[in-house]
């Protein structure tokens, strides 16, 4: 990210959260650094219009973004919210640090599927199981984007990337299903193809006292669209596929790709293989948190004094 | 413990403590908030004692899943304005290097306690070994300055853990406290100084007053006076913050920085023009002295003893102690190298990394002698046996 | 400067680290005098060869002790297994005043050098414990008894009041019983050492 950012001479748009974004506002740029198509653009603005909807604190929400492609949605997240970029995969600890430090935080904490799901998969863990106050999103791109396109944790079955040439062969990691083994006690998933959803889901998230854990399934044309066919998903059918080299195309398959938690229980194993299962998994407001926990030790250190 | 009372503060007057024991309630007076560690013999009694001792001022220790998330949840914490430290050994360090280098970048202040063992692996975990200064002071990829303090008893693991604590405020760099995993098991008495001493001596992480805040939130060059200027460390939560904390090269600002080169430049030399104020050093019968015995952390009490007997048998032996060992203080060591006949350079490491220094610094032709040791420290006669062969 | 050099070893369990606990609590707390003690860790500190040793300044000036491993010539060794009695030589320990041995016949079954050893002072603790106080925990104390009486580094009453830190106060009585018990032993053996000498 050295040099100079691509200065686009755009006129200004009259977009309230562009406006409102670090890059409209402080950099005056209007525009993202996204490649055309990716859906990066999408959960900014959505994070940017939550953050002015419900008037969000800067000071207690302080952003923690991990290292990915979407590290540079804090471009287009709103110019007030404190960002920090955290090392690759330790955005859960840092986050961990924070609100123990303040428990009057609620940190909100960017990571993608490599970065949550591969190499800090061990803190993504730990950070359901102290089911500690703050809310987690996992970019699902199924793809690194950042260095070009390689096979991730969550790349579907069969797919292509540069690093699996031959298709994708190994097991798909489901961040859900971690997230509920581990004890995280929000926990839903949706895509940037149902963005109210999504936006209902922060806002629950934001209220909720314990770990939310939110993915949001996301288009990557640039890698994963255009070498890939938008059969993956529904293999049952045997049908030849058709390459996903636009945006539209991309967002079309995610739909298509998506099947809703209840409509998912009549469904077979076969048809949902490949399917990215979407809705609330599970809220439980009644759970201990660990601040308020740890605020509880705290008390019996100190006796009655 | 008899030697808990629930408060910050430790009621003044002696007290019998090990070594860890000291550095963690030396943390604790120097106003530490937030403890995230790893238990790793022999550092363990560290998280043990702050576990116990943490919550009942107020304080969280945490105790993570593993190294990289007990010094990333440190950076956390102290970005959000609390006093952090983590403790480990040789191979936790290992694993942390990578967030050190991160926080050096970005100027986060923590202190970090270094209980060496035998290496290299997993190496012999009950050992004392000086084996990780090489990795403290290139801890991490990139280039940046570091600070690395080497006490010798338990008294100095708790002053110089407020004073480790000190120099995170004021320089805003990784330091590290070099103890060993015989200084660490070490029971000793520590006269702990009255609370207002303390209070005194220690920097406090505050925002700065509202007048005073300046965009500028990272060390940057003043041209006119020539000097590094290392503002406050910034606060997340409160209004003095950086636009971003991002860690690629940026400028004092925060954002992004088009020079690279200045800002690797500022990491450095923040750090090195400042050597004056950063180096201690401590000088031991050194007046008339004609062979100079060149040592930090416990190789330093040996030569003590070997002193004592060698002046005894009427040669003439000083010693010139590094309680900071990096940066390496070059002048005040040409200094007293300057003149000696010889110099005697015993580390409880084989390949001597201080002694390299040493010979950066010493003129051609005086003989240095390094005494190496390993596993176990040294005894009086090895360091003995040095003085006496060139004596003679 | 006057070091005065202390090891204890025995098995682990035994109560050879608390013992070394005791004594550096005695000297450096309540005596004021400079003192370290360091002892074996962990693994090694359970069963095979226990040791913790002590080192202690008498002078009053001295605030730190350079070395802080005890050096041999010994001032006083304690030794409770066999098998770190092998260790042990007529040279382990001073001339002169100091230079006592004292060692458990109870669980020690051959100690050669002990014969050879002029100042070599056998209490089976173990024994006597189990015996006097139903628990070989007071053998500790005992220990400690003897110790305080024979080396004479710190007052009785300093002694006592390390006792006092270090033991549950349910058992405190017995505790004072057993170190009596083991000041009676050590002082019988300086009185028999004194009229040898006189001899």
């Amino acid at each position: 990210m050295s040099g100079e950012l691509p200065m686009y001479p755009s006129e200004k748009p009259e977009h309230p959260y562009v406006l409102d974004s670090y890059a409209g506002r402080i950099l005056n740029t209007y525009s993202s650094r996204f490649c055309a198509g990716c859906g990066y653009g999408i959960i900014g603005q959505i994070y940017t219009r939550v953050f002015e909807d419900l008037k969000l604190d800067p000071n207690l929400h302080p952003l923690v973004i991990g290292i990915g492609c979407y590290s540079q949605i804090l471009l287009l997240v709103h110019a007030d919210a404190q960002k920090v970029l955290a090392l690759h995969g330790r955005a859960p600890a840092v986050a961990t640090g924070m609100k123990m430090a303040n428990p009057n935080m609620k940190p909100i904490v960017f990571s993608g599927d490599g970065d949550c799901l591969g190499i800090g998969g061990n803190h993504f863990i730990h950070l359901c199981r102290r089911n500690l106050d703050c809310v987690i999103f996992i970019f699902n791109n199924s793809i690194y984007g950042m260095t070009g396109g390689q096979g991730a944790p969550t790349t579907l079955f069969g797919a292509k990337s540069s690093t699996t040439p031959y298709t994708m062969f190994e097991n798909r990691s489901d961040g859900i299903k971690l997230a509920l083994a581990a004890g995280a006690t929000h926990v839903a998933r949706t895509t940037v193809a149902h963005p109210r959803t999504f936006m209902k889901y922060f806002k629950k998230a934001l209220k909720h006292k314990g770990t939310s854990v939110i993915e949001i399934v996301t288009p990557c044309v640039t890698y994963f669209g255009r070498k890939n066919v938008d059969s993956l998903g529904a293999e049952y059918l045997g049908l030849e596929g058709k390459k996903m080299d636009t945006g539209g195309k991309m967002v079309d398959w995610i739909k298509r790709n998506s099947v809703r938690i209840n409509q998912a229980k009549f469904m077979t194993e076969e048809e949902l293989f490949n399917k990215y299962i979407i809705g609330e998994f599970r809220y439980e407001s009644d759970k201990p948190e660990y601040s308020e926990e740890y605020a509880r030790i705290q008390k019996i250190a100190m006796g009655d004094k | 413990m008899n030697n808990q009372n629930g408060k910050r503060f430790l009621k003044p007057g002696r007290h019998l403590m090990m070594g860890n024991e000291a550095m963690a309630e030396g943390a604790i007076s120097a106003g530490l908030r937030f403890f995230g560690g790893y238990p790793i013999t022999p550092s363990t009694e560290v998280i043990e004692h702050l576990a116990k001792r943490l919550p009942q001022v107020g304080g969280v220790c945490m105790q993570m899943e593993d190294e990289l998330a007990s010094i990333n949840s440190v950076m956390g914490a102290s970005l959000v304005g609390a006093k952090a430290m983590t403790a480990t050994s040789g191979p936790g360090l290992s694993l942390m290097v990578e967030t050190i280098s991160m926080a050096a970048n970005l100027e986060i202040p923590f202190v970090f306690c270094d209980v060496q063992r035998c290496g290299p692996g997993t190496g012999s975990v009950t050992d004392p070994h000086h084996n990780d200064l090489g990795l403290v002071r290139f801890s991490g990829n990139g280039e940046f300055e570091v600070i690395a303090l080497a006490p010798m008893n338990c008294q100095e693991l708790f002053d110089l853990t407020i004073t480790a604590f000190n120099y995170a405020e004021t320089y805003r760099c990784p330091v590290f406290i070099l103890s060993d995993a015989y200084l660490g098991h070490l029971h000793e008495v520590v006269d702990i100084p009255p609370k207002e001493e303390i209070l005194n001596k220690v920097i406090k992480r505050e925002v700065p007053p509202s007048e005073e805040i300046s965009p500028r939130v990272f060390s940057y060059l003043d041209k006119v006076k020539n000097e590094y200027v290392i503002p406050k460390p910034p606060i997340m939560g409160t209004e003095y913050v950086p636009g971003m904390f991002l860690h690629t090269p940026h400028g004092p600002e925060g954002i992004l920085s088009p020079d690279p080169f200045r800002f690797v430049q500022t990491m450095v030399d923040k750090i090195k023009t400042n050597k004056d104020k950063i180096c201690l050093t401590e000088n031991y019968k050194l007046d008339d002295a004609e062979i100079v015995i060149i040592a930090y952390g416990l190789p330093v009490r040996v030569s003590y003893r070997a002193i004592e007997i060698a002046r005894e048998e009427g040669i003439k032996v000083g010693a010139f102690r590094l309680i900071t060992v990096w940066p390496f203080p070059d002048e005040q060591v040409k200094e007293v190298v300057k003149n000696a006949k010889a110099v005697i350079v015993p580390e409880l490491n084989y390949t001597g990394i201080i002694a390299e220094q040493v010979e950066r610094v010493t003129p051609l032709g005086t003989p240095i002698i390094k005494v190496p040791q390993v596993a176990v420290f040294h005894h009086p006669d090895d360091i003995l046996k040095a003085i006496r062969e060139v004596a003679q | 400067m006057a070091r005065y050099e202390i090891r204890v070893a025995g098995f682990g369990g035994q109560g050879v680290i608390t013992l070394s606990k005791m004594i550096v609590m005695a000297s450096a707390l309540y005596e004021n005098l400079a003192a370290t003690q360091t002892e074996a860790y962990s693994a090694a500190a359970r069963g095979g060869r226990c040791w913790a040793e002590v080192v202690v300044d008498l002078d009053k000036e001295m605030k730190l002790i350079d070395y802080p491993k005890a050096l041999e010539p010994y001032d006083f060794l304690i030794i409770l297994s066999e098998e770190s009695a092998k260790d042990v030589k007529p040279s382990s320990l001073k001339k002169g005043d100091s230079g006592f041995l004292i060692w458990d016949p109870s669980t020690i079954q051959k100690f050669r050098a002990a014969k050879r050893i002029s100042k070599a002072l056998s209490i089976p603790v173990q024994k006597l414990a189990l015996e006097k106080f139903g628990n070989t925990v007071y053998g500790n104390t005992i220990l400690f008894g003897a110790f305080t009486a024979l080396s004479g580094i710190f007052s009785e009453e300093s002694a006592l009041k390390t006792i006092q830190e270090f033991v549950p106060s349910a058992t405190l009585d017995k505790n004072i019983e057993a170190f009596e018990l083991g000041k009676l032993e050590a002082q019988d053996f300086l009185k028999k050492l004194k009229e040898e000498g006189g001899n």
